[in-house]
Protein backbone atom coordinates (compact mmCIF):
# COMPACT_ATOMS: atom_id res chain seq x y z
CA UNK A 1 0.00 0.00 0.00
CA UNK A 2 3.08 2.33 0.81
CA UNK A 3 4.68 1.47 -2.16
CA UNK A 4 1.43 2.24 -4.29
CA UNK A 5 1.20 5.52 -2.92
CA UNK A 6 4.57 6.52 -3.53
CA UNK A 7 3.95 5.66 -6.88
CA UNK A 8 1.31 7.43 -6.91
CA UNK A 9 2.60 10.64 -5.99
CA UNK A 10 5.94 10.22 -8.00
CA UNK A 11 3.99 10.34 -11.34
CA UNK A 12 1.40 13.34 -10.29
CA UNK A 13 4.61 15.09 -9.40
CA UNK A 14 6.58 14.24 -12.53
CA UNK A 15 3.06 15.36 -14.14
CA UNK A 16 2.87 19.29 -12.28
CA UNK A 17 6.84 19.35 -13.32
CA UNK A 18 6.03 18.82 -16.81
CA UNK A 19 3.74 21.45 -16.61
CA UNK A 20 5.91 24.09 -15.12
CA UNK A 21 8.92 23.30 -15.93
CA UNK A 22 9.28 24.58 -19.89
CA UNK A 23 7.87 28.00 -17.62
CA UNK A 24 10.49 27.36 -15.70
CA UNK A 25 13.15 26.96 -18.27
CA UNK A 26 11.69 30.05 -20.21
CA UNK A 27 12.40 32.38 -17.25
CA UNK A 28 15.69 31.37 -16.51
CA UNK A 29 16.67 31.92 -20.31
CA UNK A 30 15.50 35.30 -20.61
CA UNK A 31 18.16 36.49 -17.89
CA UNK A 32 21.02 34.88 -19.40
CA UNK A 33 23.16 36.38 -22.13
CA UNK A 34 23.35 34.66 -25.45
CA UNK A 35 27.04 33.16 -24.73
CA UNK A 36 25.48 31.46 -21.51
CA UNK A 37 22.71 30.01 -23.44
CA UNK A 38 25.05 28.71 -25.60
CA UNK A 39 27.24 27.69 -23.12
CA UNK A 40 24.65 25.36 -21.26
CA UNK A 41 21.14 25.45 -21.77
CA UNK A 42 20.35 23.92 -18.55
CA UNK A 43 22.16 26.18 -15.94
CA UNK A 44 20.50 28.72 -14.04
CA UNK A 45 21.46 32.22 -14.77
CA UNK A 46 24.37 32.81 -12.32
CA UNK A 47 25.13 36.60 -13.38
CA UNK A 48 21.50 37.84 -14.42
CA UNK A 49 21.10 40.23 -17.30
CA UNK A 50 18.42 42.71 -18.05
CA UNK A 51 19.18 43.35 -21.48
CA UNK A 52 16.63 40.98 -23.22
CA UNK A 53 14.28 42.65 -21.04
CA UNK A 54 15.20 46.39 -22.36
CA UNK A 55 15.03 44.81 -25.88
CA UNK A 56 11.79 43.66 -25.45
CA UNK A 57 10.75 47.20 -24.18
CA UNK A 58 12.59 48.55 -27.60
CA UNK A 59 9.73 46.26 -29.03
CA UNK A 60 6.31 47.04 -29.84
CA UNK A 61 5.27 44.73 -26.82
CA UNK A 62 4.20 47.61 -24.68
CA UNK A 63 1.85 48.72 -27.21
CA UNK A 64 0.80 45.38 -27.64
CA UNK A 65 -0.17 44.92 -24.08
CA UNK A 66 -2.62 48.21 -24.33
CA UNK A 67 -4.05 47.24 -27.43
CA UNK A 68 -4.82 43.65 -26.25
CA UNK A 69 -6.15 45.89 -22.60
CA UNK A 70 -8.92 47.85 -24.79
CA UNK A 71 -10.01 45.30 -27.50
CA UNK A 72 -10.29 42.65 -24.35
CA UNK A 73 -11.79 44.89 -22.18
CA UNK A 74 -14.74 46.05 -25.02
CA UNK A 75 -15.04 42.91 -26.57
CA UNK A 76 -15.88 41.35 -22.78
CA UNK A 77 -18.09 44.08 -21.87
CA UNK A 78 -19.94 44.28 -25.08
CA UNK A 79 -20.13 40.34 -25.30
CA UNK A 80 -21.52 39.95 -21.38
CA UNK A 81 -24.21 42.17 -22.16
CA UNK A 82 -25.01 40.34 -25.74
CA UNK A 83 -24.97 37.32 -23.88
CA UNK A 84 -26.66 37.61 -21.16
CA UNK A 85 -30.07 39.08 -23.14
CA UNK A 86 -29.39 36.00 -25.12
CA UNK A 87 -28.97 33.56 -22.20
CA UNK A 88 -32.20 34.89 -20.52
CA UNK A 89 -34.27 34.75 -24.11
CA UNK A 90 -33.37 31.04 -24.63
CA UNK A 91 -33.99 30.15 -21.21
CA UNK A 92 -37.02 31.82 -20.35
CA UNK A 93 -38.71 32.46 -23.63
CA UNK A 94 -40.53 30.92 -26.72
CA UNK A 95 -39.86 32.76 -29.80
CA UNK A 96 -40.34 32.49 -33.69
CA UNK A 97 -36.79 30.76 -34.75
CA UNK A 98 -35.73 29.63 -31.68
CA UNK A 99 -34.92 26.24 -32.08
CA UNK A 100 -33.29 27.26 -35.43
CA UNK A 101 -31.11 30.66 -33.85
CA UNK A 102 -30.15 28.01 -31.01
CA UNK A 103 -28.66 25.62 -33.19
CA UNK A 104 -26.72 27.87 -35.44
CA UNK A 105 -24.85 29.70 -32.61
CA UNK A 106 -24.07 25.96 -30.86
CA UNK A 107 -22.67 25.29 -33.86
CA UNK A 108 -20.47 28.04 -33.31
CA UNK A 109 -18.59 26.04 -30.63
CA UNK A 110 -17.13 23.32 -33.20
CA UNK A 111 -16.74 25.43 -36.02
CA UNK A 112 -13.64 25.67 -37.75
CA UNK A 113 -12.80 29.37 -37.38
CA UNK A 114 -10.16 29.56 -40.76
CA UNK A 115 -12.82 28.78 -43.20
CA UNK A 116 -14.09 32.57 -42.07
CA UNK A 117 -10.46 34.24 -42.49
CA UNK A 118 -10.71 34.94 -46.15
CA UNK A 119 -14.34 36.65 -45.97
CA UNK A 120 -13.45 38.42 -43.07
CA UNK A 121 -10.46 39.57 -44.65
CA UNK A 122 -11.99 40.82 -47.68
CA UNK A 123 -15.08 42.55 -45.63
CA UNK A 124 -12.11 44.15 -43.54
CA UNK A 125 -10.62 45.19 -46.99
CA UNK A 126 -13.92 46.36 -48.72
CA UNK A 127 -14.41 48.82 -45.55
CA UNK A 128 -11.27 49.88 -46.04
CA UNK A 129 -10.38 50.21 -42.47
CA UNK A 130 -7.39 47.45 -42.50
CA UNK A 131 -4.74 50.32 -41.76
CA UNK A 132 -6.33 52.19 -39.19
CA UNK A 133 -7.96 51.87 -35.57
CA UNK A 134 -10.91 51.01 -36.84
CA UNK A 135 -9.73 47.71 -37.48
CA UNK A 136 -9.13 46.96 -34.02
CA UNK A 137 -12.89 47.73 -33.24
CA UNK A 138 -13.66 45.18 -36.44
CA UNK A 139 -10.96 42.59 -34.63
CA UNK A 140 -13.10 43.09 -31.12
CA UNK A 141 -16.85 42.61 -33.34
CA UNK A 142 -14.98 39.07 -34.14
CA UNK A 143 -14.11 38.56 -31.18
CA UNK A 144 -17.57 38.98 -29.64
CA UNK A 145 -19.17 36.90 -32.30
CA UNK A 146 -16.79 34.09 -32.17
CA UNK A 147 -17.52 34.14 -28.47
CA UNK A 148 -20.63 34.32 -28.02
CA UNK A 149 -21.60 30.37 -28.52
CA UNK A 150 -19.56 29.50 -25.32
CA UNK A 151 -21.04 32.61 -23.18
CA UNK A 152 -25.24 32.29 -24.58
CA UNK A 153 -24.77 28.63 -24.01
CA UNK A 154 -23.33 28.84 -19.98
CA UNK A 155 -25.55 32.07 -19.35
CA UNK A 156 -28.58 30.47 -20.74
CA UNK A 157 -27.69 27.31 -18.07
CA UNK A 158 -27.83 29.42 -15.48
CA UNK A 159 -31.08 31.42 -16.08
CA UNK A 160 -32.98 27.88 -16.51
CA UNK A 161 -32.27 27.32 -13.41
CA UNK A 162 -33.96 30.70 -12.36
CA UNK A 163 -37.69 29.50 -11.42
CA UNK A 164 -40.19 30.41 -14.52
CA UNK A 165 -42.17 31.53 -11.04
CA UNK A 166 -40.05 34.07 -10.26
CA UNK A 167 -39.97 35.30 -13.45
CA UNK A 168 -44.23 35.95 -13.80
CA UNK A 169 -44.81 36.84 -10.09
CA UNK A 170 -42.25 39.68 -11.07
CA UNK A 171 -44.04 40.79 -14.36
CA UNK A 172 -47.50 40.40 -12.67
CA UNK A 173 -45.98 43.08 -10.42
CA UNK A 174 -46.04 45.25 -13.40
CA UNK A 175 -42.06 45.09 -13.92
CA UNK A 176 -41.85 45.38 -17.94
CA UNK A 177 -39.87 42.41 -18.75
CA UNK A 178 -36.74 44.61 -19.68
CA UNK A 179 -37.02 45.97 -15.93
CA UNK A 180 -37.37 42.31 -14.82
CA UNK A 181 -34.18 41.51 -16.42
CA UNK A 182 -32.00 44.34 -14.95
CA UNK A 183 -33.58 44.48 -11.11
CA UNK A 184 -34.29 40.62 -10.99
CA UNK A 185 -32.24 38.48 -13.32
CA UNK A 186 -28.85 40.67 -13.99
CA UNK A 187 -27.80 41.18 -9.98
CA UNK A 188 -28.94 37.26 -9.50
CA UNK A 189 -26.30 36.43 -12.11
CA UNK A 190 -23.30 37.82 -11.15
CA UNK A 191 -21.47 35.06 -10.47
CA UNK A 192 -22.26 33.65 -13.51
CA UNK A 193 -21.37 37.03 -15.21
CA UNK A 194 -17.77 36.75 -13.41
CA UNK A 195 -17.13 32.76 -14.73
CA UNK A 196 -17.86 34.14 -18.53
CA UNK A 197 -16.32 37.14 -18.45
CA UNK A 198 -13.13 35.30 -17.21
CA UNK A 199 -13.01 32.45 -19.18
CA UNK A 200 -13.75 35.59 -22.54
CA UNK A 201 -10.98 37.34 -21.36
CA UNK A 202 -8.24 34.28 -21.32
CA UNK A 203 -9.66 33.51 -24.98
CA UNK A 204 -10.23 36.72 -26.25
CA UNK A 205 -6.51 38.18 -24.51
CA UNK A 206 -4.72 34.60 -26.15
CA UNK A 207 -6.48 34.70 -29.84
CA UNK A 208 -3.92 34.69 -32.56
CA UNK A 209 -5.00 33.69 -36.20
CA UNK A 210 -7.79 36.41 -36.06
CA UNK A 211 -5.78 39.11 -35.39
CA UNK A 212 -2.64 38.20 -37.67
CA UNK A 213 -5.27 37.97 -40.39
CA UNK A 214 -7.04 41.63 -39.15
CA UNK A 215 -4.48 43.79 -38.06
CA UNK A 216 -2.33 44.98 -40.70
CA UNK A 217 -0.20 47.64 -39.17
CA UNK A 218 2.65 46.96 -36.73
CA UNK A 219 1.39 49.61 -34.05
CA UNK A 220 -2.01 48.06 -33.82
CA UNK A 221 -0.57 44.76 -33.35
CA UNK A 222 -1.86 43.12 -30.34
CA UNK A 223 -0.18 41.25 -27.75
CA UNK A 224 0.13 37.84 -29.42
CA UNK A 225 1.33 39.36 -32.65
CA UNK A 226 3.84 41.59 -30.90
CA UNK A 227 5.26 38.07 -29.57
CA UNK A 228 5.41 36.53 -32.43
CA UNK A 229 7.51 38.78 -34.08
CA UNK A 230 10.62 37.76 -31.56
CA UNK A 231 10.45 34.31 -34.00
CA UNK A 232 9.90 35.46 -37.51
CA UNK A 233 11.10 33.25 -40.66
CA UNK A 234 14.58 34.16 -40.51
CA UNK A 235 14.73 32.61 -37.01
CA UNK A 236 14.58 33.01 -33.19
CA UNK A 237 17.02 34.94 -31.01
CA UNK A 238 16.12 32.85 -27.94
CA UNK A 239 17.24 34.85 -24.87
CA UNK A 240 14.91 37.81 -26.27
CA UNK A 241 12.25 35.98 -26.89
CA UNK A 242 12.17 34.19 -23.79
CA UNK A 243 12.02 37.29 -22.22
CA UNK A 244 8.81 38.44 -24.28
CA UNK A 245 7.35 35.28 -23.19
CA UNK A 246 7.62 35.34 -19.86
CA UNK A 247 6.43 38.87 -19.65
CA UNK A 248 3.79 37.57 -22.08
CA UNK A 249 2.65 35.01 -19.66
CA UNK A 250 2.90 36.96 -16.81
CA UNK A 251 -0.08 38.29 -17.05
CA UNK A 252 -2.29 35.44 -17.52
CA UNK A 253 -0.62 33.41 -14.92
CA UNK A 254 -1.28 36.32 -12.26
CA UNK A 255 -5.08 36.26 -13.68
CA UNK A 256 -5.56 32.42 -13.51
CA UNK A 257 -3.60 32.13 -10.16
CA UNK A 258 -6.16 34.62 -8.58
CA UNK A 259 -9.06 33.38 -10.00
CA UNK A 260 -8.36 29.45 -11.28
CA UNK A 261 -11.52 27.80 -9.36
CA UNK A 262 -13.98 30.21 -11.50
CA UNK A 263 -11.89 29.67 -14.62
CA UNK A 264 -11.76 25.81 -14.28
CA UNK A 265 -15.31 25.56 -13.70
CA UNK A 266 -16.29 28.37 -16.51
CA UNK A 267 -14.05 26.39 -18.88
CA UNK A 268 -14.64 22.49 -18.05
CA UNK A 269 -18.21 22.37 -16.67
CA UNK A 270 -19.71 23.84 -19.83
CA UNK A 271 -18.04 20.84 -21.71
CA UNK A 272 -19.74 18.34 -19.20
CA UNK A 273 -23.02 19.90 -18.91
CA UNK A 274 -23.16 19.43 -22.88
CA UNK B 1 -50.22 36.31 -24.95
CA UNK B 2 -48.33 33.77 -26.67
CA UNK B 3 -47.72 36.31 -29.33
CA UNK B 4 -46.14 38.94 -26.82
CA UNK B 5 -43.70 36.74 -25.76
CA UNK B 6 -42.43 35.55 -29.15
CA UNK B 7 -41.56 39.10 -29.38
CA UNK B 8 -40.13 39.44 -25.96
CA UNK B 9 -37.59 36.66 -26.71
CA UNK B 10 -37.00 37.97 -30.50
CA UNK B 11 -35.86 41.35 -28.97
CA UNK B 12 -33.80 39.50 -26.44
CA UNK B 13 -31.52 37.39 -28.85
CA UNK B 14 -31.85 39.68 -31.84
CA UNK B 15 -28.70 41.91 -30.67
CA UNK B 16 -26.68 38.82 -30.10
CA UNK B 17 -28.12 37.64 -33.35
CA UNK B 18 -27.19 40.78 -35.40
CA UNK B 19 -23.34 40.47 -34.29
CA UNK B 20 -22.69 36.77 -34.91
CA UNK B 21 -24.73 36.17 -38.28
CA UNK B 22 -23.16 38.68 -40.40
CA UNK B 23 -19.82 37.97 -38.70
CA UNK B 24 -19.82 34.02 -38.88
CA UNK B 25 -22.91 32.61 -41.18
CA UNK B 26 -22.01 35.06 -43.44
CA UNK B 27 -18.69 34.40 -44.11
CA UNK B 28 -19.14 30.61 -43.86
CA UNK B 29 -21.55 31.45 -46.93
CA UNK B 30 -19.21 33.30 -49.02
CA UNK B 31 -16.44 30.53 -48.25
CA UNK B 32 -18.19 27.93 -49.97
CA UNK B 33 -19.38 30.07 -52.96
CA UNK B 34 -15.96 31.16 -53.28
CA UNK B 35 -14.88 27.38 -53.06
CA UNK B 36 -16.46 27.20 -56.42
CA UNK B 37 -14.40 30.18 -58.14
CA UNK B 38 -10.62 30.47 -58.96
CA UNK B 39 -9.66 33.89 -57.58
CA UNK B 40 -6.03 35.71 -56.96
CA UNK B 41 -6.90 38.01 -54.01
CA UNK B 42 -6.64 41.25 -56.54
CA UNK B 43 -8.86 40.62 -59.83
CA UNK B 44 -11.76 42.37 -60.11
CA UNK B 45 -14.12 39.35 -61.22
CA UNK B 46 -14.02 35.82 -59.91
CA UNK B 47 -13.80 32.99 -62.55
CA UNK B 48 -16.41 30.22 -62.31
CA UNK B 49 -14.60 27.31 -61.58
CA UNK B 50 -17.97 24.83 -61.05
CA UNK B 51 -16.12 21.83 -58.92
CA UNK B 52 -12.25 22.72 -60.12
CA UNK B 53 -11.27 23.33 -56.62
CA UNK B 54 -12.69 20.40 -55.25
CA UNK B 55 -11.02 18.05 -58.00
CA UNK B 56 -7.51 20.04 -58.02
CA UNK B 57 -8.18 18.98 -54.21
CA UNK B 58 -8.59 15.06 -54.64
CA UNK B 59 -5.73 14.96 -56.26
CA UNK B 60 -3.31 17.29 -54.18
CA UNK B 61 -1.00 15.01 -52.76
CA UNK B 62 -0.36 17.67 -50.04
CA UNK B 63 -3.70 18.11 -49.27
CA UNK B 64 -3.92 14.18 -47.98
CA UNK B 65 -0.56 14.48 -46.37
CA UNK B 66 -2.06 17.45 -44.48
CA UNK B 67 -5.72 15.15 -42.95
CA UNK B 68 -3.03 12.50 -42.34
CA UNK B 69 -1.96 14.54 -39.99
CA UNK B 70 -4.87 15.78 -38.59
CA UNK B 71 -6.10 12.07 -38.06
CA UNK B 72 -2.14 11.50 -36.37
CA UNK B 73 -3.14 13.92 -33.99
CA UNK B 74 -6.90 12.56 -33.44
CA UNK B 75 -5.20 9.30 -32.88
CA UNK B 76 -2.51 9.95 -30.61
CA UNK B 77 -5.53 12.16 -28.30
CA UNK B 78 -7.51 9.36 -27.95
CA UNK B 79 -4.82 6.83 -27.55
CA UNK B 80 -2.40 8.76 -25.67
CA UNK B 81 -3.70 11.81 -24.21
CA UNK B 82 -7.33 10.63 -23.09
CA UNK B 83 -5.60 7.69 -21.08
CA UNK B 84 -2.87 9.76 -19.46
CA UNK B 85 -5.09 12.39 -18.28
CA UNK B 86 -7.63 9.72 -17.36
CA UNK B 87 -4.87 8.40 -15.10
CA UNK B 88 -3.62 11.43 -13.83
CA UNK B 89 -7.48 12.23 -12.85
CA UNK B 90 -7.57 9.06 -10.84
CA UNK B 91 -4.67 9.88 -9.09
CA UNK B 92 -5.08 13.30 -8.25
CA UNK B 93 -8.52 12.37 -6.79
CA UNK B 94 -7.52 10.33 -3.89
CA UNK B 95 -4.28 12.58 -2.93
CA UNK B 96 -5.47 14.92 -0.17
CA UNK B 97 -2.75 16.93 0.27
CA UNK B 98 -1.13 19.59 -2.22
CA UNK B 99 -3.29 17.90 -5.38
CA UNK B 100 -4.78 21.97 -5.61
CA UNK B 101 -1.30 23.11 -6.54
CA UNK B 102 -0.93 19.91 -8.99
CA UNK B 103 -4.32 20.25 -10.30
CA UNK B 104 -2.96 23.92 -11.25
CA UNK B 105 0.49 22.90 -12.37
CA UNK B 106 -1.76 20.19 -14.90
CA UNK B 107 -3.82 23.07 -15.98
CA UNK B 108 -1.96 25.81 -16.53
CA UNK B 109 -0.47 25.52 -20.14
CA UNK B 110 -4.30 25.58 -21.55
CA UNK B 111 -4.71 29.07 -20.58
CA UNK B 112 -1.41 30.55 -22.00
CA UNK B 113 -1.61 31.77 -25.28
CA UNK B 114 -1.05 29.93 -28.25
CA UNK B 115 2.03 31.95 -29.21
CA UNK B 116 3.75 31.33 -25.52
CA UNK B 117 2.90 27.70 -25.83
CA UNK B 118 4.65 27.41 -29.35
CA UNK B 119 7.59 29.83 -28.85
CA UNK B 120 7.97 28.30 -25.67
CA UNK B 121 8.67 24.94 -27.22
CA UNK B 122 10.49 25.86 -30.24
CA UNK B 123 12.74 28.15 -28.26
CA UNK B 124 13.37 24.54 -25.90
CA UNK B 125 13.90 22.39 -28.22
CA UNK B 126 15.92 24.99 -30.68
CA UNK B 127 18.40 25.12 -27.72
CA UNK B 128 18.69 21.59 -26.54
CA UNK B 129 17.95 19.52 -30.11
CA UNK B 130 18.23 21.96 -33.01
CA UNK B 131 18.12 19.16 -35.76
CA UNK B 132 14.32 18.13 -34.32
CA UNK B 133 11.78 20.30 -35.47
CA UNK B 134 13.96 20.29 -38.44
CA UNK B 135 13.45 16.61 -39.39
CA UNK B 136 11.09 15.32 -42.07
CA UNK B 137 10.42 12.12 -39.57
CA UNK B 138 10.22 13.69 -36.24
CA UNK B 139 9.03 17.35 -36.39
CA UNK B 140 5.28 15.72 -36.13
CA UNK B 141 6.47 14.36 -33.23
CA UNK B 142 7.52 17.92 -31.46
CA UNK B 143 4.08 19.18 -32.30
CA UNK B 144 2.88 16.47 -30.69
CA UNK B 145 4.47 16.94 -27.35
CA UNK B 146 3.26 20.63 -27.94
CA UNK B 147 -0.51 20.10 -28.10
CA UNK B 148 -0.28 16.82 -25.60
CA UNK B 149 1.33 20.02 -23.21
CA UNK B 150 -1.37 22.07 -23.95
CA UNK B 151 -4.68 20.01 -23.80
CA UNK B 152 -3.84 17.23 -21.06
CA UNK B 153 -4.78 19.22 -18.30
CA UNK B 154 -7.58 20.36 -19.92
CA UNK B 155 -8.94 16.92 -19.94
CA UNK B 156 -7.70 16.08 -16.68
CA UNK B 157 -9.96 18.63 -14.58
CA UNK B 158 -12.90 17.68 -17.11
CA UNK B 159 -11.97 14.01 -15.80
CA UNK B 160 -11.94 15.02 -12.50
CA UNK B 161 -15.44 16.97 -12.31
CA UNK B 162 -16.78 13.29 -13.74
CA UNK B 163 -15.33 11.65 -10.99
CA UNK B 164 -16.66 13.75 -8.19
CA UNK B 165 -20.07 13.06 -9.48
CA UNK B 166 -19.65 9.19 -8.52
CA UNK B 167 -21.00 7.98 -5.70
CA UNK B 168 -18.24 6.80 -3.15
CA UNK B 169 -20.70 4.25 -1.74
CA UNK B 170 -20.03 2.35 -4.88
CA UNK B 171 -16.83 1.72 -4.23
CA UNK B 172 -16.90 0.98 -0.48
CA UNK B 173 -19.66 -1.72 -1.05
CA UNK B 174 -17.28 -3.18 -4.02
CA UNK B 175 -14.49 -3.23 -1.76
CA UNK B 176 -16.08 -5.06 0.99
CA UNK B 177 -16.88 -7.35 -1.72
CA UNK B 178 -13.15 -7.81 -2.53
CA UNK B 179 -12.83 -6.07 -5.77
CA UNK B 180 -9.03 -5.55 -6.86
CA UNK B 181 -8.64 -1.62 -7.91
CA UNK B 182 -8.46 -2.48 -11.28
CA UNK B 183 -11.97 -4.04 -11.35
CA UNK B 184 -13.53 -1.47 -9.60
CA UNK B 185 -11.85 1.18 -12.80
CA UNK B 186 -12.88 -1.17 -15.09
CA UNK B 187 -16.76 -1.92 -13.64
CA UNK B 188 -17.66 1.09 -12.24
CA UNK B 189 -15.81 4.21 -12.91
CA UNK B 190 -15.69 3.49 -16.68
CA UNK B 191 -18.92 3.23 -17.48
CA UNK B 192 -20.27 5.64 -15.16
CA UNK B 193 -17.78 8.08 -16.96
CA UNK B 194 -18.58 7.14 -20.76
CA UNK B 195 -20.69 10.58 -20.50
CA UNK B 196 -18.18 12.47 -20.06
CA UNK B 197 -15.06 10.58 -21.65
CA UNK B 198 -17.50 11.07 -24.71
CA UNK B 199 -17.42 14.65 -24.54
CA UNK B 200 -13.81 14.87 -24.00
CA UNK B 201 -13.12 12.40 -27.00
CA UNK B 202 -15.80 14.98 -29.22
CA UNK B 203 -13.99 17.51 -28.01
CA UNK B 204 -10.06 16.57 -28.56
CA UNK B 205 -11.20 14.63 -32.46
CA UNK B 206 -12.82 18.21 -33.32
CA UNK B 207 -9.92 20.30 -31.73
CA UNK B 208 -7.50 17.80 -33.81
CA UNK B 209 -8.99 18.65 -36.88
CA UNK B 210 -9.25 22.31 -36.83
CA UNK B 211 -5.57 22.65 -35.15
CA UNK B 212 -3.73 25.82 -36.51
CA UNK B 213 -2.24 28.09 -33.96
CA UNK B 214 0.97 25.99 -32.36
CA UNK B 215 1.50 24.18 -35.97
CA UNK B 216 1.77 27.83 -37.74
CA UNK B 217 4.26 29.51 -34.98
CA UNK B 218 6.32 26.19 -33.95
CA UNK B 219 6.97 24.82 -37.68
CA UNK B 220 5.01 26.67 -40.55
CA UNK B 221 3.77 23.13 -41.36
CA UNK B 222 7.25 22.81 -42.58
CA UNK B 223 9.89 20.98 -43.22
CA UNK B 224 8.33 19.81 -46.79
CA UNK B 225 4.77 20.07 -45.49
CA UNK B 226 5.67 17.01 -42.64
CA UNK B 227 3.79 18.86 -39.90
CA UNK B 228 1.16 20.66 -42.35
CA UNK B 229 -2.55 20.23 -40.90
CA UNK B 230 -5.76 20.93 -42.94
CA UNK B 231 -5.68 24.73 -41.46
CA UNK B 232 -2.17 25.78 -41.87
CA UNK B 233 -2.30 24.58 -45.82
CA UNK B 234 -5.77 26.11 -46.67
CA UNK B 235 -4.04 29.26 -44.58
CA UNK B 236 -1.11 29.17 -46.67
CA UNK B 237 -3.23 28.38 -50.20
CA UNK B 238 -5.33 31.39 -49.22
CA UNK B 239 -2.25 33.85 -47.77
CA UNK B 240 0.99 32.97 -49.39
CA UNK B 241 -0.24 31.63 -52.61
CA UNK B 242 -3.38 33.54 -53.58
CA UNK B 243 -5.05 31.04 -54.71
CA UNK B 244 -8.75 31.83 -52.52
CA UNK B 245 -11.11 29.42 -54.59
CA UNK B 246 -9.20 26.50 -53.45
CA UNK B 247 -8.13 27.59 -50.13
CA UNK B 248 -11.93 28.31 -49.82
CA UNK B 249 -12.77 24.20 -50.93
CA UNK B 250 -10.16 23.38 -48.02
CA UNK B 251 -12.12 25.17 -45.47
CA UNK B 252 -15.09 23.66 -46.85
CA UNK B 253 -13.91 20.26 -46.24
CA UNK B 254 -12.53 21.05 -42.57
CA UNK B 255 -15.95 22.39 -41.79
CA UNK B 256 -17.79 19.01 -43.06
CA UNK B 257 -15.02 17.17 -41.25
CA UNK B 258 -15.34 19.12 -37.69
CA UNK B 259 -19.14 20.01 -38.12
CA UNK B 260 -19.60 15.85 -39.34
CA UNK B 261 -17.96 14.62 -36.30
CA UNK B 262 -19.21 16.43 -34.19
CA UNK B 263 -22.87 15.56 -35.05
CA UNK B 264 -21.41 11.82 -35.31
CA UNK B 265 -20.44 12.19 -31.86
CA UNK B 266 -23.76 14.01 -30.32
CA UNK B 267 -25.59 11.05 -31.99
CA UNK B 268 -22.67 8.30 -30.45
CA UNK B 269 -23.56 10.00 -26.55
CA UNK B 270 -27.31 10.08 -27.33
CA UNK B 271 -27.67 5.96 -28.06
CA UNK B 272 -25.00 5.53 -24.73
CA UNK B 273 -27.20 7.72 -22.80
CA UNK B 274 -30.13 5.86 -24.13
CA UNK B 275 -28.30 2.42 -23.13
CA UNK B 276 -28.41 3.19 -19.71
Amino acid sequence: MKAATAARLAILWIAAAVGVLPLVWTACTAFKTDAAVTAGIWSLPLQPTLANFAEVAKSNFSTGLLVSLAVTAGAVLVLLALAALAGYAFAHFNFVGKKCLWITLMAGLFLPVHATLIPLYRIEADLAISRSWLSLVFLAAVYVAFNLSFSVFYLRGFFAQVPSALVEAAAIDGCGSLRVFTRIMLPLSVPALVVVALVDIVMIWNEFVFALVLIRSPKLATLPLAVRNFADDTGLAIPQTCAALTLAALPVIVVFLVAQRKIISGLTEGAVQG
Amino acid sequence: MTRCRDLRGLWFSAPAAVVYLPLIAIPLAYSLYLSFHYWDGRAPAWTAAGIGNYLDMAKDKVFWRSLAHNLVLVAFSLAVQLPVAMLLAVLLERTRRLDGLMRTCVFLPYVLPTVVIALVWRSLITASVPEWLASPDWSLSAILLAVTWRFIGFHTVLYLAGLGMIDRQLYEAARLDGTSEWQCFRHITLPLMKPVIIVSATLAIVGSMKYFDIVFLMTGGDPDHATELLATYLFKMGFAHDRMGYSSAIAVALVVLALGSTVAMLQLKRWSDRRQ
